[in-house]
């Protein structure tokens, strides 16, 4: 038992400063589900963007000529 | 082609004809894709604006855009142009309204709206839910002068706000002072004034909440008196947010005052006025206009600029407070808990002040919390104190506090601070806001706000965001 928890005090003045913290803390939980909420929607967007982005960059590799040479050695070595 | 009623002061569209709504109506109609016919039944808006306000080239169509833009939103308020001078405006705000109703110049309703009347459009914002009265951030109207009403129509619409006040005159007000008991240059403790600022309040009973601890200077049981009790806090450091949460829980009052043991009161009677708009129960943090001891501006209102809470107008004289607008009741995003009245059960609710932020921005953090229970943070400038800044405790922020700030609210986009301000980047001016600075061109139409507070990801702060900075 940890002399230090407020929940082992028999002093109310104690327990009721503890509600206190409490209520605040479920207030910022609240503020931060939002926040995180935010920061979800923007990586997603990003996420998106980086995909659409790397697409685009294969299309281009897989229509220059270097890939074409490749290919056309591959065929020859197989 | 969708319709559109415009409604005037004006009886007959005669009478419009010659008047300067008249010759923008005309400009604006050529090649639009919606006529002005208000016999139409398929009116989708109505918009109410005097005879002798024009609508700047491509008003219309950007209102008409936004409300289709914006399913969410039934009323939509914007900004104007007065003697050659931008009006620019937060969202809305009715105690604004009530004591500026110029800022009725122009509202557009979705639907057919009849009474067109300064009185009709108060009645039409301050019957609607907030959250569905929007204000877009843009320049579409013009005017020679002040929107001006006569004065049954301007004590209406004060009584419409008035109205809201349901609840009884408050007559009994807890004020809690934490206080270490510096003393000024007399050798006076700071706390003498602020506890004779208490009393010089107007309410008839009061009970100053003294909250102590082992630092305090001198003997604070000399302070002991009938209307004065000393709350002990426990052996730490000092946290002004603990503190007053201490003196809130020994509060035997149903209204609580924190204040500041540095301030002291100009005029007799400041905390009946602070007290008066709180029997609004919507209302939830009342604060009060704080000057410097040298009369210039400490604390008129908070404004988020970046995330970053500021004290708007600091540093201004009150006569350019007065000539910027500064001076009006309005709704904002915060107060300074230097001076903050709140209903005993409300901070209960909430959880009081965030002792996790002992030192800077608990106060914005409160009425944050506040605002996202519904209710609305109003500054009053009526009631003014000289604030002594600094003179009890080193005005400094550390960037850890904005660090955890940040990291619990993320970036809020302060719905009463128009987007088109523009904040000097000088840490060291006191007049680090710019709600007098106004941009040198016609701002660009910003996205249309409501008085809700909302929290997007600060992006420079993203690491913080992530909790890779924030210390727990």
């Amino acid at each position: 038992m940890s002399e230090s928890d407020p929940i082992d005090t028999d002093d109310p003045s104690v327990l009721r400063a503890e509600i206190l913290r409490l209520r605040d803390r479920a207030a910022s939980i609240d503020a931060r589900v939002e926040v995180l909420e935010a920061l979800i929607a923007t990586r997603d967007t990003q996420i998106t963007e980086y995909d659409a982005e790397v697409n685009r960059l294969r299309d281009v590799v897989a229509q220059s000529s270097i890939t074409r040479v490749r290919q056309a050695i591959d065929r020859r070595r197989s | 082609m969708a319709a559109l009623l415009i409604a005037t002061d004006l009886p007959t569209p005669t009478e419009l004809e010659s008047t300067p709504l008249g010759a923008s109506l005309n400009a604006a109609a050529t090649g639009a894709t919606w006529t002005l016919d208000p016999s139409d039944n398929g009116v989708i808006a109505t918009v109410m604006i005097d005879h002798d306000t024009s609508l700047r080239p491509g008003a219309l169509d950007l209102i008409l855009w936004t409300l289709a833009a914006h399913p969410e939103v039934d009323l939509v308020t914007a900004d104007g142009c007065t003697g050659g001078e931008w009006r620019l405006r937060g969202a809305w705000s009715p105690t604004r309204v009530a004591v500026s109703p110029d800022e009725l110049d122009l509202v557009v309703a979705r639907g057919r709206i009849t009474d067109a009347s300064l009185l009709g459009r108060a009645q039409q914002l301050f019957a609607a839910d907030p959250a569905r009265i929007g204000h877009l951030p843009a320049v579409v109207t013009e005017r020679a002068a002040d929107l001006v009403p006569d004065d049954s129509t301007a004590s209406s619409i004060a009584a419409l706000l008035t109205g809201r006040r349901s609840s009884p005159e408050i007559d009994a007000v807890s004020i809690v002072i934490p206080t270490a008991g510096f003393v000024d240059d007399t050798g006076t403790p700071f706390v003498t004034a602020a506890i004779g600022a208490a009393r010089r309040g107007g309410i008839a009973r009061i009970e100053i909440l003294l909250v102590v601890g082992d630092e305090f200077v001198g003997n604070a049981e000399a302070f002991i008196e009938n209307d004065v009790r000393l709350v002990r806090r426990p052996s730490g450091s000092w946290n002004f947010s603990a503190a007053v949460n201490l003196g809130v829980l020994a509060a035997r009052h149903d209204h609580v005052l924190v204040l500041n043991d540095d301030v002291e009161a100009i005029n007799d009677g400041w905390l009946a006025t602070m007290a008066t708009p709180l029997r609004d129960p919507d209302i939830g943090a009342v604060g009060a206009l704080l000057v410097f001891p040298d009369h210039t501006v400490q604390h008129a209102g908070m404004v988020i600029d970046d995330a970053l809470p500021l004290h708007c107008f600091a540093g201004s004289t009150l006569d350019e407070l007065r000539a910027s607008g500064g001076y009006r009741p309005r709704e904002m995003a915060a107060v300074t808990g230097a001076c903050l009245l709140a209903r005993r059960a409300d901070l209960l609710a909430v959880g009081g002040l965030c002792e996790e932020l002992p030192f800077n921005f608990n106060d914005v953090d409160l009425c944050f919390k506040l605002l996202r229970r519904g209710q609305r943070v109003l500054f009053t400038p009526e009631a003014m104190l000289v604030h002594h800044e600094g003179a009890s405790r080193e005005p400094v922020t550390h960037g850890w506090e904005w660090d955890r700030f940040v990291h619990r609210w993320g970036h809020v986009v302060d719905p009463w601070y128009h987007p088109a301000y523009i904040r000097p980047d000088d840490p060291g001016d006191r007049r680090r806001n710019a709600d007098h600075l106004l941009p040198a061109a016609v701002p660009d139409p910003g996205k249309l706000r409501t008085a809700v507070l909302h929290s997007v990801v600060h992006e420079a702060r993203l690491r913080s965001h992530e909790g890779a900075t924030v210390p727990e």
